[in-house]
């Protein structure tokens, strides 16, 4: 019961200091500008394009068959949507989640907090504070995009409920998806001490793992494993139009989210403050 | 053997950093009471032991324990409250905000939190800067702030590392006329640099050198008022002032400065007033008769010179 209070009175005040914080009003700056161009771009109709069958060829040529299915399947502004937005999710998530505890260890700000309330308390807190930050820069770009996909496509050919409930989908499924990358987060700001440092670390790994795939010549077990690293090896199957794959990718996503947690909080505790 | 007071009990403590042991075998029982001085040179191992007490570092051998508990354990929270030296407030969040949510993670509710908070701003001079952030203070406001957290809600036991580190005499003053005024309401252990902090605040010191526990006594024995009488002289001694001193009745030690401390310090038998002044008396034409000139005579030995003393190292 104290426990429970204690993360809430901390997710609160920590909910409040960051949107106050410069380093919140960053994020969120930096978020609000990405999708303000690429909502206004969707918008124009932009994507419509995106939809037919010559599309769809390059689409199948540059990226993934599966991409192109579902151009064609989906109301085109909020596939388009979705494919950015799950392409962008780790830079954000971990934009977003970067700090959680480790500018607490970092300044020394701990040394406030745990007379009061256990490590345990803080790194939930802390943790669900970041995925509400998240959550809530997802539901608005996924109720944005979807306002413009009915305003795009509503009509004649598509029911406005199946773009809202599509849009509802695609909602979820990218806010499932940014909850590894907080949880990573939560293990990489715990080891680190330090927002810079983590941030560097985790964008770093992310990156050497986009090049390693990009660049090597891996193949097979070899690329599967190093595939599955980080949760981006979870996108393909998000994106794909049927619901079978995507409901099994959140399940994988949630097993990230238990093994990082966990990294995260063993790094915690056991650390000196 | 502990009391049931035992407020602070160690056994075997120690902390290694790599290769260096900064704690070594430290037992150590405090009880609840007067105020309680951690004290030491430089790279004795007073803020490792602090740390440790305060639960910021873990023990590489021993035990510790707090009120009975291992520190920061759960029942202890609220219950024991830290002014740690270099913790950091929140950036672009004004200090009345923060002391609110920590007195909230006390078990105030949000509403009391801010009257609370307020209530220890006032109580370190500060409520006129309740609004600001950190960043706009100057470091001894920030030492004040973080003096209010600890005394936000009823602490039994509240560890204060440096507490007038950074501040100015007289709100160091005010500092420890607070510290003071709650001295009776719980205890509280000060770690220092600062001797004479120490000895004015404390009833008992803990002397900390290379890891281990010189000395654990009443600051009243170790200043000893009532058997010693230190003077400061206006070159050093010859030492020949020894014998002359030793020879004169109820004296029973004498203590040379070192080389260019010009101090001089002459320890008697304690027998009342009429006893201790006329030893006194004949210790000063001692000195007179040698063609010793003093500058200063204070009766007893200042913590500072008695804690120089017991961590001077070995010579020879």
């Amino acid at each position: 019961m104290r426990a429970r209070r204690h993360i809430g009175v901390l997710i609160r005040h920590d909910l409040r200091f960051t949107l106050s914080s410069a380093r919140g009003l960053l994020f969120l700056v930096f978020f609000a500008l990405i999708w303000g161009w690429v909502l206004w771009k969707l918008a124009g109709g932009f994507a419509e394009k995106l939809g037919t069958p010559e599309a769809g060829l390059a689409l199948s040529y540059f990226f993934d068959s599966s991409i192109a299915k579902l151009f064609q399947d989906r109301p085109a502004t909020l596939a388009a949507y979705f494919v950015i937005a799950a392409t962008l999710t780790p830079l954000f998530g971990m934009l977003a989640a970067c700090d959680q505890t480790a500018s607490d260890l970092g300044t020394r700000h701990i040394r406030f907090l745990i007379p009061r309330v256990g490590r345990a308390e803080i790194f939930v807190a802390r943790l669900v504070s970041a995925t509400m930050l998240i959550t809530l820069a997802q539901l608005l770009g996924g109720i944005a995009a979807t306002i413009i996909a009915v305003k795009v496509h509503g009509g004649a050919d598509v029911s406005t409920g199946a773009i809202i409930g599509y849009g509802a989908r695609v909602t979820g499924l990218l806010i499932v998806y940014s909850l590894p990358i907080v949880a990573m987060m939560s293990l990489v700001s715990a080891g680190m001490g330090s927002i810079g440092l983590a941030l560097l670390v985790g964008l770093g790994g992310y990156a050497l793992i986009g090049v390693a795939l990009g660049l090597m010549p891996l193949e097979g077990k070899v690329a599967t494993v190093v595939s599955f690293l980080v949760p981006s090896g979870l996108k393909p199957y998000m994106l794909q139009s049927e619901i079978g794959p995507a409901l099994g990718a959140c399940a994988g996503a949630l097993g990230y989210v238990a093994l990082y947690s966990y990294l995260g909080w063993v790094v915690f505790s056991r650390r000196d403050t | 053997m502990a009391g049931p007071d035992a407020l602070i009990k160690t056994e075997g403590l120690g902390r290694d950093f790599g290769r260096t042991r900064a704690l070594d075998k430290v037992d150590l029982v405090l009880e609840a009471g007067a105020p309680i001085g951690l004290v030491g040179p430089n790279g004795a191992g007073k803020t490792t032991f602090f740390s440790v007490l305060c639960g910021f570092l873990r023990p590489t051998r021993g035990t510790v324990e707090v009120m009975g508990r291992p520190p920061l354990h759960r029942d202890l929270h609220g219950r024991v409250a830290i002014l740690p030296q270099d913790a950091q407030f929140i950036k672009g969040v004004p200090v009345l905000s923060q002391l609110a949510m920590l007195a909230e993670l006390q078990g105030f509710s949000a509403a009391a939190a801010r009257e609370e908070a307020a209530r220890a701003l006032q109580m370190v001079l500060l409520a006129d800067a309740a609004r600001k952030p950190p960043e706009a203070m100057s470091h001894g406001m920030l030492k004040r702030i973080a003096i209010a957290q600890a005394f936000l809600g009823a602490p039994e036991l509240v560890l204060l590392d440096e507490p007038t580190a950074g501040l100015d005499p007289a709100t160091a003053s005010e500092m420890k006329n607070l510290i003071r005024s709650l001295d009776k309401e719980r205890t509280f252990i000060v770690s220092s640099h600062n001797l004479q902090d120490i000895e004015e605040l404390c009833g008992s010191v803990v002397i900390l050198d290379h890891g281990k526990i010189v000395e654990h006594r009443k600051v009243s024995e170790l200043v000893a008022r009532t058997s010693c009488l230190t003077f400061r002289l206006e070159a050093d001694p010859p030492e020949t002032i020894v014998g002359k001193l030793t020879s004169v009745p109820l004296v029973t030690r004498v203590e040379l400065g070192r080389p260019g401390e010009r101090r001089l310090a002459v320890h008697f038998r304690d027998q009342g007033d009429a006893g201790g002044n006329t030893t006194q008396i004949a210790v000063l034409q001692a000195l007179t008769a040698a063609g010793i000139g003093m500058i200063e005579m204070t009766r007893g030995q200042s913590l500072q010179d008695k804690v120089i003393e017991m961590t001077r190292p070995a010579q020879g």
